[in-house]
């Protein structure tokens, strides 16, 4: 039971904190805030601004990301908002609107 | 049905509302309100403050807020659990720490008697959820159970208890603390 997972059909409108890595495979409306990873798959929906040790995106996220190590989107990840971390990799086929800020020490 | 269900773990809080139609599991902390066509578990270290409606509920942990289940609401005996239940089955297992009002609706024979029943408490003729209340503030001879739980009866002053404890661990500690450093400045 190490990883929070919000399931498919899971719609959370708030703030998700804490410190083990979170999967997204519903909706989260609001906030993600943990010191691990946060991984949005496929089917999973942010309206969020997130913050985490590394961001890994398939499904669709509208919101700022900040990570301290790095931030993948991938090809199937769709997401509108400003991208904050050290590495920043975005796959052929990922949609990708906003701005990209790899200017973070640590 | 093979798929995880969605679970919270025990360092992650979530703050605000949890809606959806599957499964849920809780070992960290929900602060608002959970609302799902599902069934919830909340964990012996978990603690939810939250409105919740389910489908069935099985708490092990701390509760506080309102229950509606469409099915039926659990309480197991590590439980503190403080908040009125509506469900058509309640159990409430022997150590369970309870306060509140609980309704599993109107007994069949009953319909008319039921708004007076609503505004006060519960008539003596439901003996399922009204036998654990009285049980608990007066000491019955009928039940041995656990002596150190009947010297705490309600889930707050166990709490204050605990502060109490932390309050006279925390004089000590500085003392302690000082000592060794006064020790190691000297030894260097």
């Amino acid at each position: 039971m190490a990883n929070t997972v919000i399931g498919s059909s899971i719609v959370i409108d708030g703030e998700i904190s804490g410190d083990e890595p979170v999967i997204v495979q519903g909706t989260v409306k609001g906030r993600i805030a943990v010191s691990e990873s946060v991984y949005v798959e496929n089917a999973g929906t942010l309206e969020a601004d997130v913050e985490g040790d590394s961001v890994e995106i398939g499904g669709t996220v509208t919101g700022n990301v900040t990570a301290r190590t790095r931030v993948e989107i991938k090809a199937e990840g769709k997401m509108v908002g400003d991208v904050k971390s050290p590495r920043i990799l975005i796959a052929d086929g990922a949609l990708f609107k906003g701005n990209i800020d790899m200017d973070v020490e640590r | 049905m093979a798929k995880a269900p969605t679970i919270i773990t025990a360092s992650t809080t979530v703050d605000g509302r949890v809606e959806g139609s599957e499964d849920v599991e809780i070992y960290g902390a929900v602060r608002g309100a959970i609302r799902l066509v599902g069934d919830l578990y909340v964990d012996g270290e978990a603690r939810v403050d939250a409105e919740v409606e389910v489908t069935s509920v099985a708490i092990h942990g701390i509760l506080v807020g309102n229950v509606q289940a469409s099915d039926s609401i659990e309480i197991f005996g590590s439980a503190r659990v403080v908040g009125d239940l509506t469900a058509p089955r309640v159990v409430l297992h022997d150590g369970a720490l309870y306060r509140g009002t609980i309704d599993m609706g109107e007994a069949p024979d009953e319909g008319a008697d039921r708004g007076t029943r609503g505004a006060s408490r519960p008539a003596p003729a439901r003996s399922a959820p009204a036998r654990p209340a009285p049980s608990r503030p007066a000491p019955p001879p009928a039940r041995p159970a656990p002596p150190p739980r009947k010297e705490a009866p309600p889930p707050e002053p166990a709490v204050e208890d605990e502060d109490g404890e932390d309050d006279d661990d925390e004089p000590a500690l500085p003392d302690a603390a000082g000592k060794k450093k006064v020790q190691v400045k000297k030894r260097k």
